[in-house]
């Protein structure tokens, strides 16, 4: 029975366990660390997750779903064959596949989880990270905010210098930055903040638009496999960037071969919205932090989308100083994950470390105020747990009846900023009946409790009974009640899935036909060629065999990718 | 009931910052906020107790002293606002200094009067773009302008920014009469003109983040809700309490007041009426 830690990620996930040697990556079956987040049925009706799915969105874009993580908590669905998903059960799928890996690898069975989650995610979100774990059969521990699991993974080797690191996460498609301090073995969170619909995606989106226009179409008139394809080559351009000035891609346009060029410079100017969407969450964090840029020691970027020129020079000449990425910007979080579980467990490298981390928003409730002589303006933010505040954190304030006589209010509350609750997010309501008393105005104590995994508790008092009453947070439009999960999970539980190798098999298969759609000419020959002498020895059913089939097609597609892009 | 440095395993209040996060971090091992969460909610309460405590000593010092510029913010943006004031009422010098101009960005006033006769620090980021803007009608309400302001801010490092932002704001009060002692209708901004179109306020408050502000001082709450009234930002109007309303518990006391006694009376009417005429 392990405890391991798991990165949830929008683009690719991994899972890790903490050992005497510190946190370890565990390998998937095709064995990377990465594993695709990407499902998708084949013809059959069976699951497919990973890398297999990853060449179907190009080949099966109607059976294959990718960045789902971003629908998390929200009532969206995703077309999956005949079959509606929601997110919660998508991330299952994905769970269970690397839970069923792990248990492989490490030889045990896995039943409790860390899972990381972006700082910025809100109350319905975590929730719904929760479902997901449930229904892959996971018992989720905690959940923790993926900067504050970098800088768990960076922090262990500096517990002992005093230190203010600012880790700035930019993910496939959540953006989070945080502050901490570390001393004398205390690593504390002093702020987060973040914009939960800004990454990496975005950015190969913006090219997606430019060559779109490059084409001289829209968006409309493209078919949705050819969608696929393109998306894949932005990718590929987006990433052959980070080396190279300019980036020329093949684009295969009906029975024509077209050519479509991206340089940095202009690709900087495609996403210059995006780089000002950076700024702010930046911005807060350091002055809710009470800091100035110059006060932070080390700036960490994490989050493989970091790796782009772009960001870096972004966030050199924003804070005047140069980011690290000494430790693989897409392993970081994992890795993080893994000392969490390791602090967790007590392992005994952790005795003297203490880490404490905040609440990333302002929670509190709906209120009226007297914006005049006996006149009220309802629909007022009144925050009870303002954002970074330690947790686990405890807070009350007192509020009093509108009118004299009343004996009835309901109270919501509320997650965010802004000073107008329609604004922000609802995460529920009470109803509470006050003792009724001709001419007099009755006051109730509301009590905010949030405790260290995010999970908040209401309790409302009536001073002159001392009743309390509590309001349970559940039941949003968009997320599942504890008999759904259980019936999604026993739905989940007949699903096929397909066997590890032939999973393995079938995605070389996929990226071969990927490729075959991609090419033409004598390039295109030589794909149909492997193909069919892969699918020949796959026929023959000899362990061995395949194995070098395996290792000579998946050189031969290396190639072909790298040949792709100049 | 323990005091706070108490709580950190203190004999006495600590003297600095070190002093209280060594205490603090040491406590901390014996109180995780895993294993008891009440214990650490109290740790954390001194612990914030205590710094606190620990700044506002030090702002105390700074103002007997030459204050070594307790934030950069805080001396360029308030010199501006008196030159500001200066360009506004040259020959009001001495009470520049008095009016609730030099209170910018939170600072105190004593604080301000010694960084008044200081050399000039290097001038505020953007100063002279702002000014230039908001200068003529024409050159404010044109588009292209803010965009171009906002595009040259954004090439700022962060710290430059956060002053740009506090050093916009301080503008654009001025420039509506906040700092107008003369300004007759300063607590009913929303009855003068407007000074910028709808839509450029919209994207100005928005740029700005000033729809967003559950995390500001009360002073610049004050500022951005008299903006808002005086810029035409605001959204809802305010409901009437005698407009409010009646909730049906109300509705059924007067059920209770007139229509149960009046329906016993009638009863006992009947009963009466039954009796007599038996």
């Amino acid at each position: 029975m392990a405890l391991v830690g798991i990165d949830l990620g929008t683009t690719n996930s991994l899972i890790s366990v903490f050992t005497d040697d510190g946190p370890q990556l565990i390998k998937n079956g095709a064995g990377a660390y990465l594993t695709p987040s990407v499902v998708g049925v084949s013809g059959k009706g069976d699951v497919i997750v990973g890398e297999a799915a990853k060449y179907r969105l190009m080949t099966h874009p109607d059976k294959t779903v990718a960045r789902f993580k971003r629908a998390m908590g929200t009532s969206k669905t995703h077309k999956l064959g005949k079959k509606n998903y929601k997110a919660e059960e998508l991330s299952a799928l994905v769970l269970r596949a690397l839970k069923a890996d792990a248990e492989k690898e490490l030889g045990e069975p896995i039943e409790s989880a860390i899972i990381s989650v972006p700082a910025y995610f809100n109350d319905v979100q975590r929730k719904a990270t929760y479902a997901a774990g449930k229904m892959a059969g996971l018992k989720v521990e905690r959940l923790i905010n993926e900067p504050t699991a970098a800088a768990l993974a960076y922090g262990l080797s500096a517990k002992d210098d005093e230190n203010t690191f600012l880790v700035i996460d930019l993910g496939g498609g959540t953006f989070d930055v945080s502050i901490l301090e570390i001393f004398d073995g205390v690593m504390e969170v002093r702020s987060s903040a973040g914009d939960a619909f800004l990454g990496g995606e975005d950015f190969t989106t913006a090219i997606e638009e430019h060559f779109i226009k490059q084409l001289g179409k829209t968006r409309g008139e493209i078919k949705p496999k050819e969608l696929g394809r393109l998306r894949d080559l932005s990718n590929k351009a987006k990433l052959g960037l980070t080396d190279k000035p300019e980036i020329t891609v093949k684009y295969l346009n009906g029975s024509k071969e077209v050519e479509l060029t991206l340089t940095r410079t202009h690709f900087e100017e495609l996403t210059e919205k995006l780089q000002s969407r950076m700024r702010m969450p930046l911005q807060r964090a350091i002055s809710d932090a009470g800091l100035r840029s110059s006060d932070i020691a080390r700036i960490i970027l994490v989050g493989g989308a970091t790796r782009m020129p772009v960001i870096r020079s972004m966030v050199t000449r924003l804070l005047k100083k140069f980011p690290e990425h000494s430790l693989d910007p897409d392993e970081v979080i994992a890795l993080g994950t893994g000392v969490q579980a390791g602090l967790l467990a007590r392992h005994e490298a952790f005795e003297d470390i203490v880490m404490t981390d905040v609440c990333p928003f302002t929670l509190g409730t709906d209120i009226s105020r007297e914006v005049g002589p006996n006149q009220y303006q309802s629909g007022y933010f009144q925050p009870v747990i303002e954002r970074n505040t330690v947790i686990p954190a405890s807070r009350v304030v007192r509020n009093s009846t509108i009118r004299p006589g009343q004996d009835k209010v309901s109270i919501s509350v509320f997650q965010g900023e802004s000073p107008r609750v329609e604004d922000n997010v609802p995460l529920g309501e009470i109803t509470v009946w006050l003792p009724k008393e001709k001419d007099k105005h009755q006051d109730f104590d509301i009590r905010f409790t949030y405790d260290v995994s995010g999970v908040l508790e209401v309790l409302v008092t009536t001073i002159s009974t001392g009743k309390t009453q509590q309001l349970i947070l559940e039941g949003n439009p968009g997320s599942l009640s504890q008999t759904e999960i259980a019936k999604r999970l026993k739905e989940l539980d007949k699903l096929k899935i397909h066997p590890k190798d032939v999973a393995e098999n079938a995605a070389i298969i996929n990226r071969l036909k990927a490729a075959y759609e991609n090419h033409l000419g004598d390039i295109r020959n030589a794909i149909e060629h492997n193909l069919a002498q892969f699918e020949q020895v796959l026929s023959k059913q000899n362990e061995t065999d395949i194995k070098l089939a395996r290792e000579h097609v998946t050189k031969f597609l290396n190639d072909l990718d790298a040949m792709d892009v100049f | 009931m323990a005091q706070y440095f108490e709580v950190l395993g203190l004999d006495a209040p600590p003297k600095d910052r070190r002093e209280v996060k060594k205490a603090y971090s040491k406590q901390l091992k014996l109180t995780r906020p895993e294993d008891d969460p009440e214990g650490f909610m109290l740790l954390r309460d001194a612990h914030d107790r205590a710094l606190n405590i620990i700044a506002q000593e030090a702002q105390q010092e700074t103002t007997y002293e030459t204050p070594e510029a307790p934030s950069k913010t805080e001396t360029s943006s308030s010199l501006t606002l008196a030159d500001m004031i200066d360009d506004a009422a040259p020959s009001n010098d001495q009470e520049a200094v008095e009016s609730p101009t030099s209170y910018a960005i939170g600072a105190i006033p004593s604080l301000d009067a010694p960084v008044q006769t200081r050399a000039a620090p290097p001038p505020p980021p953007l100063n002279q773009d702002i000014v230039d803007l908001l200068e003529t009608r024409e050159s404010r309400n044109n588009r292209e302008n803010w965009n171009h302001l906002f595009r040259k801010a954004r090439q700022l490092d962060i710290d430059d920014y956060v002053d740009f932002e506090a050093l916009l704001l301080q503008h654009i009060l001025e420039l509506h009469g906040f700092y107008d002692e003369n300004n007759p209708h300063i607590h009913e901004p929303e009855k003068l003109p407007t000074l910028l179109g709808p839509s450029l306020t919209a994207s100005l408050f928005k740029t700005m983040q000033w729809d967003k502000v559950s995390n500001q001082n009360t002073q610049q709450l004050y500022w951005i809700e008299w903006l808002e009234r005086r810029m035409g930002m605001r959204r809802h109007r305010p409901i009437q309490h005698t407009d409010m309303p009646e909730t049906y518990d109300n509705m059924s006391s007067n059920l209770a007041k007139w229509f149960w006694p009046a329906l016993g009376g009638l009863f006992a009417l009947t009963f009466l009426f039954d009796l007599v005429t038996g």
